[in-house]
């Protein structure tokens, strides 16, 4: 069996057509290299060189901790359903019957997205009633086992959010497994509905490729916190289309690597209504031999007039062998916005450091708390409370792990 | 409790301190004045270990100790506090949070147990007192947004806090208007006790008639030039530092 058989899997279903279609967009651009813009500064060799199994039959064994609270998830274990509590106003939907398929993520997205199509049997519409406010969040936690073969899972979900009503998702991705998790994810906000959606990825030796694609109506909002806490590919890209008017996006993030993880967040936003908003704020740290990247990319459609746009990645390398590549783009069509971007990379301040030192704090102590201190500003876009809670506890144990 | 002999410094190759001798004893408090550029932060920048800062020559023995066999965070938990003349801010760190682990790790190399949040609390508000220092500061992160008198009297107030043996006040009076002065330099006096020493460099006579010198030095170009007691400060308020230049030189 070759490396590549996982990208020949088509299950013969209601989406068939669907699915070859898909599959023939992926032959005919074959997975991306470095002069693909979008995937410039992250290779997907080391996914291409794995040998990697299509997805079994049946789940593997994981040990996952930390959901004792959660009165409601989703659990996906190698791409299979295997445990399911929903809140009152949500329901779930199977995506064969969905219509709206594909619609923010064709094929032509990605070879990542095309394969995704072609071949993904896991997967789920997950539909917020109209109205509903769903106030305990809902936990999506989706795992790879550590089997004997290393899996391609290609796992697919949708979330509707109806109009006027709001969701709270929390995506958890736990370490320990081994693969690849390619994940495509389309999310539709109602007109003044309201997602917010915190995805951890917490990094280990298995590939982590996600496509987020949204669109928001009028005065909706979509709230994306993303960390990406090492990995060895982690690459999460992000698609936004505000096409209602006031719509709003707020997408903020972490990405923090060591060793020699690979972190890349890709981001799209379109801006093709009045008044609309959009606002990312990503922070990358890098020890190491670890690379982040950061691409932003914001456009603004001749209808989008009063738009705002605005855009910080700041960055900290704290090795010599670190790289962290940001690009902040804005793309006009037309004057009547208003838009900053900020893009830095910086080491810890040297001051700071010395004023802790001199009260009697150590250098490794002193360079933690600075480290901590940068990291954590981010969170503070999160409601306090549990949510907050769970990422901070998230970020500090990634600081304690050596 | 401080002996500096012959000590040179450099920084960035260029060489700043240029024999320096100074001897300190047990809870003498000794002013250094001299002009802008002379030299003065940088003694307290070698002292206290800043690593940009080359000794090229020269001893500094503390308490029986090679001082400058030691890292920045050992002098300090030794006991050597230093005021600084433009405090750092620290945005995400809460002035609390920073001084409890100051504290605690210089509590632990004095041999005693770590304080918790609570006792540290208690402590903190009594010390507050001492420098007349907003409690909601504490609570604020390190210096940020802090007015030029709010982080000089943070400085002091964490001098009270730490308890150092010798104590290095860097400019603690400027950017101090009349009344904040007093209540810093009351803060410092109530510290002054008989094992604790103070350097205190200041350009004006002002602080020091209420922090009033046993020993009083002039540093030019890097040397101590000129020696005396407090009275040598009230001369220079009075005469300024070409006085000094023609006495040296003559
Ligand atoms: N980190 C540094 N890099 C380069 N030059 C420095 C550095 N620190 C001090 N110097 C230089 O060393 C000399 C002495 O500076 P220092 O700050 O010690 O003076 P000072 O006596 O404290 O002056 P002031 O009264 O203005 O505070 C100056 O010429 C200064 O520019
Ligand atoms: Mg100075």
């Amino acid at each position: 069996m070759s490396g590549l058989a996982w990208t020949r899997v088509v299950p013969q279903d209601a989406l068939s057509a669907a699915r070859a279609q898909a599959l023939a967009t992926f032959d005919a651009v074959g997975f991306p290299t470095r002069k693909d813009e979008d995937w410039k500064y992250t290779s997907v060799k080391p996914i291409l060189d794995a040998e990697l199994a299509p997805q079994g039959d049946a789940p593997g064994e994981v040990f996952f901790s930390g959901l004792a609270d959660t009165p409601y998830r989703l659990i996906f274990v190698d791409g299979h359903l295997v445990d399911e509590a929903l809140p009152e106003g949500v329901r779930l939907v199977p995506l064969g019957e969905e219509p709206r398929l594909g619609a923010l993520a064709p094929a032509e997205a990605s070879a990542f997205v095309a394969l995704n199509t072609a071949s993904f049997v896991g997967g789920v519409g997950i539909v917020v009633r109209r109205n509903a406010t769903v106030t305990e969040p809902l936990v999506v936690v989706s795992a790879l086992s550590d089997g004997e073969t290393a899996q391609s899972v290609p796992l697919r979900l949708m979330v509707v959010v109806e109009d006027g009503a709001e969701l709270t998702l929390v995506e958890q991705h736990p370490a320990g497994g081994a693969g690849l998790l390619n994940l495509v994810t389309e999310v539709f906000v109602g007109e003044n509905a309201q997602l917010r959606h915190l995805k951890v990825v917490e990094g280990d030796e298995a590939f982590h490729v996600a496509h987020i694609a949204a669109s928001v109506a009028r005065v909706g909002r979509y709230l994306l916190h993303s960390l990406a806490l090492s990995g060895a590919l982690t690459r999460t890209s992000i698609r936004v289309e505000l096409v209602g008017e006031g719509a709003e996006a707020d997408l903020s993030g972490l990405f923090l690597g060591r060793d020699d993880d690979r972190l890349d967040h890709t981001l799209h936003i379109t801006h093709d209504a009045p008044r609309t908003r959009s606002n990312q704020r990503f922070k990358g740290i890098l020890d190491g031999q670890a690379q982040g990247v950061f691409t932003g990319m914001v456009q603004m459609k001749p209808g989008a007039t009063g738009a705002d746009a605005q855009q910080k990645n700041p960055n900290l390398l704290l090795s010599q062998g670190a790289v962290v590549h940001t690009r902040p783009q804005l793309l006009i069509d037309h004057d009547d916005i208003s838009a900053s971007h900020g893009a830095t990379v910086g080491q810890l301040d040297e001051a700071a450091l010395f004023y802790a030192r001199q009260r009697g704090i150590d250098a490794d102590a002193a360079q933690r708390m600075l480290t901590r201190a940068f990291a954590l500003d981010v969170l503070e876009t999160l409601p306090e409370g549990s949510l907050r809670d769970l990422a901070t506890a998230q970020v500090e144990s990634w600081m304690e792990t050596p | 409790m401080l002996s500096i002999k012959g000590l040179h410094a450099s920084v960035d190759g260029k060489e700043i301190l240029r024999g320096i001798d100074l001897e300190i004893g047990a809870g003498e408090v000794h002013a250094v004045m001299g002009p802008n550029g002379s030299g003065k932060s940088t003694l307290s920048n070698v002292l206290t270990g800043h690593p940009a800062y080359k000794v090229t020559a020269g001893s500094v023995t503390f308490q029986g100790k090679d001082l400058l066999a030691l890292s920045p965070e050992e002098r300090a938990r030794e006991g050597v506090f230093l005021s600084f003349q433009y405090p750092v801010e620290i945005p995400g760190v809460s002035t609390a949070y920073f001084l409890k682990e100051a504290l605690n790790a210089v509590r632990v190399h004095r041999g005693l147990p770590r304080m918790d949040a609570f006792d540290f609390l208690k402590l903190a508000r009594e010390r507050l007192k001492v420098v007349g220092m907003k409690e909601e500061l504490l609570h604020r992160n390190l210096n940020q947004g802090f007015s030029g008198g709010e982080k000089k009297r943070n400085e002091i107030f964490q001098m009270a806090m730490l308890e150092p043996t010798l104590g290095l006040l860097d400019e603690t009076d400027s950017g101090l208007d009349i009344d904040a002065l007093k209540a810093v330099a009351d803060g410092v006096n109530a510290l002054r006790t008989e094992g604790r020493s103070l350097i205190v460099i200041t350009h004006y006579q002002r602080l020091l008639d209420y922090i009033v010198p046993d020993f009083t030095h002039v540093l030019m170009k890097g040397q101590v030039v000129m020696s005396g007691g407090k009275e040598l400060a009230l001369e220079l308020e009075d005469r300024g530092y070409a006085w000094v230049e023609e006495q040296v030189n003559a």
